[in-house]
């Protein structure tokens, strides 16, 4: 480049206006550096610039208010409803969890204690001043039903329903349509055959330990047609267990519901045994009686419980007792 | 000095040792004959003699593990307990013209049911009853590598030729001398096929020997000696005793065997399982019956209860009742003590004490003790 040139480049850039293009100038040579720092061009961006630590505030914090709590003070106040565990408002030294090598932990900071329900709000003074609130709003409780039994006997059938409440558009809830009605079975009077094809129909329905038979329905759309249903099935149920079908009368020794000697190959051992050398006919050990048979009486009950109770040593005892009685007289007098 | 005084110390507590722990000897019987044992015995070891031995188990009986236990042993030690008496007194008391009383020996694997029927299988051996003794049933219907055929005399059952053929040598080893002393003959003509006949009036040893030697009709063989055998007794002629180890396994729900066709057959499909179930109906008398149920003869999906309804089933239970249930129970103290005596003084067991272990870790089952002191 000659030096014309040189002169001339110069002279363009003296001539432009100093501040020709005041708003549009983005970037300027002229521009002086904001602190007093000298900038560097860092390309690469190697530089680090530790972040500025961050400044420990102390905050100010009430002691726990289990320490200012008089001894007479009004617990169900402190604590009125179920709520998560607070160790600063729990007045209980309270310890939970494990530690290999020292106590285990206190109650500050104690993820187990808050994990496990509390009853801290239903303490047996909170119970008593929540029943006394409610007394007001209750009837008498009706005479002649002082026990349980008296209320079974008066009221057999139980209908049990269940009232959401909701705070949502609707306040209807498919569930409160569902009506259960529990009965006790010995209540409905049946006789044995009754009592046997009515278990057989109602299946799994049917609790043999408490006698209560529960039917439940959810099938139609409201409350009432449930109820209707329900009732309806029950007696839909007494009347066909009342009733006498002729194929019931092909009932096999397999279908029966217990086991009773006289129907059973037992019968025909016994009989046989006691008349033995005699060969014994069908006919003859239906005609057998045991009724001035101690020892065959003895025998049939201890068979009769054996298979209905299933076998453990009492009845195994027992079936031996019997046994030996039968088979071997003499031994059981000496 | 030192040195002295300690060779000293350790040669007196050797002496001490030796002195303090001598071998203890178990409570032994000196009658050899079951038919004297009473209720001073029980808990005592009792030996029988080798002769007895081979002439009653050398073809079955006895648990393998207390056989092999008897060879070491050098001789066949049983102890006398309560379960087995039992059955013996009521089998001295029993009045023989009543028909023939079961007895079924139950309880827990490894309690000694086994070696009870033992003791009563000698009692009756001593005592000239013919025994009509099933080993163990499992091993005719388990493994499934033998013949099996149809019976040609018995539509739609299978026979199991050969094991039956083994059967009544075990008879006929257990039998052969008393048969030929009582003389029995058939009481009627049997055609086996167009040539082989057995005429009226041969005796049951020849009978037996034919069923061995033509292996083909040795269930039907089976069959027929236990008609025959029953008859007798009927008529008074002898008295047996029939004992069926196992016996739970002749309910079960299927065998391992199949016929030549691949036909699976269950175990009421097989002769000889008839033949055994016609053994304990008490249409007899001059006998007595005694079956062991076993949680280990059932199929291994049906053993949580030792119980013997649990095992043979109402059908079963059916088939014996009335039965007298003997419950073998686990050793009492007494006999546990004794046993462990017994296997210091054979130098089974070398060390004294732990019995407290012992008897926590075995639960007093006598066969679980046998196992569990082998490496003590």
């Amino acid at each position: 480049m000659s030096a014309l040139q040189t002169t001339l480049r110069r002279t363009t850039a003296v001539l432009m206006p100093i501040g020709y293009y005041p708003a549009r100038v983005w970037c300027s040579t002229r521009a002086a550096p904001t602190d007093g720092k000298f900038r560097v061009l860092d390309l690469k961006k190697k530089s680090f610039v530790p972040h500025a630590k961050k400044k420990y505030i102390k905050t100010i914090t009430l002691p726990p208010r289990a320490l200012s709590m008089p001894v007479d003070q009004e617990w169900s106040n402190v604590w009125p409803g179920p709520r998560t565990f607070h160790p600063a408002t729990v007045p209980l030294a309270l310890r939970q969890g494990y530690d290999p090598k020292r106590a285990s932990p206190g109650k500050y900071g104690n993820a187990e204690l808050m994990k496990i329900p509390n009853f801290l709000h239903i303490t047996p003074p909170a119970v008593k001043k929540h029943c006394s609130a409610l007394k007001q709003f209750c009837t008498e409780w009706p005479k002649g039903l002082e026990t349980d039994e008296d209320c079974d006997r008066h009221f057999p059938m139980t209908t049990i329903t269940t009232d959401y409440c909701h705070s949502s558009p609707t306040i209807k809830d498919p569930k409160s349509r569902i009506v259960t009605i529990k009965i006790k079975l010995s209540t409905l009077n049946l006789d044995k055959h009754a009592r046997d094809k009515m278990i057989r129909l109602v299946g799994d329905r049917y609790d043999e330990e408490s006698d209560i038979l529960t039917i439940v329905t959810d099938r139609c759309p409201t409350r009432k047609q449930n109820y209707d249903y329900g009732v309806y099935v029950l007696t839909a149920l007494y009347h066909e267990s009342n009733t006498f079908e002729e194929w019931e009368r092909q009932k096999q020794e397999a279908d029966m519901e217990h086991y009773i000697w006289e129907n059973n190959p037992s019968k025909k051992a016994y009989v046989t045994l006691t008349r033995w050398p005699e060969k014994v006919s069908d006919d003859d050990v239906k005609s057998h009686s045991i009724d001035e048979d101690t020892v065959g009486q003895k025998y049939k009950e201890a068979v009769t419980e054996l298979l209905n109770n299933g076998e453990d040593t009492y009845t195994l005892n027992k079936y031996r007792e019997a046994a030996l009685a039968v088979l071997l007289p003499q031994t059981i007098q000496a | 000095m030192r040195a002295y005084r300690r060779l000293c110390g350790y040669a007196t507590a050797a002496v001490k040792q030796e002195t303090q722990y001598q071998i203890p000897t178990a409570a032994r019987t000196e009658k050899k004959n079951p038919v004297d044992h009473d209720s001073q015995d029980v808990s005592k070891f009792y030996t029988i003699d080798p002769k007895t031995v081979s002439n009653i188990f050398q073809t079955g009986g006895l648990p393998k593990p207390f056989t092999e236990q008897t060879n070491m042993f050098a001789e066949t030690a049983l102890m006398i307990r309560q379960p087995a008496l039992e059955v013996i007194n009521s089998l001295k008391s029993t009045d023989f013209q009543k028909p023939a009383v079961r007895y079924l020996l139950y309880g827990q694997t490894g309690s000694g049911k086994s070696l009870s029927l033992a003791h009563i299988l000698h009692y009756a051996y001593s005592s000239k009853f013919i025994l009509y003794h099933i080993p163990y049933v499992p091993i005719w219907l388990k493994y499934d590598r033998k013949e099996v055929n149809w019976s040609s005399s018995k539509n739609g059952m299978a026979d199991i030729p050969l094991i039956a053929a083994q059967w009544l040598k075990h008879f006929v080893h257990q039998n052969g001398a008393l048969l030929n002393e009582l003389n029995l003959t058939t009481s009627q003509d049997y055609v086996w096929s167009q040539r082989e006949t057995t005429p009226q009036g041969t005796t049951l040893n020849e009978l037996v020997t034919h069923g061995i030697n033509r292996a083909k009709y040795a269930c039907d063989c089976m069959d027929i000696l236990l008609n025959e055998l029953k008859a007798h007794c009927s008529n008074n002629r002898c008295k047996m005793l029939v004992a069926i180890d196992g016996f739970n396994a002749f309910f079960n729900e299927k065998t391992d065997l199949k016929t030549e066709d691949r036909v699976k057959v269950t175990p009421q499909q097989i002769t000889m399982v008839q033949t055994g179930l016609s053994a304990v109906l008490s249409d007899w008398n001059n006998g007595a019956i005694i079956m062991v149920t076993s949680p280990r003869a059932a199929l291994n999906t049906k053993r949580e209860s030792h119980l013997p309804i649990y095992l043979i089933g109402r059908q079963g239970f059916e088939h014996i009742d009335p039965f007298i249930p003997v419950m073998v129970p686990e050793l009492s103290t007494v006999e546990f003590n004794n046993m462990l005596d017994y296997y210091e003084e054979k130098r089974w067991l070398q060390k004294p004490g732990g019995r407290k272990e012992l008897e926590f870790l075995t639960s007093k089952l006598p066969a679980d003790l046998m196992a569990r002191c082998a490496p003590l």
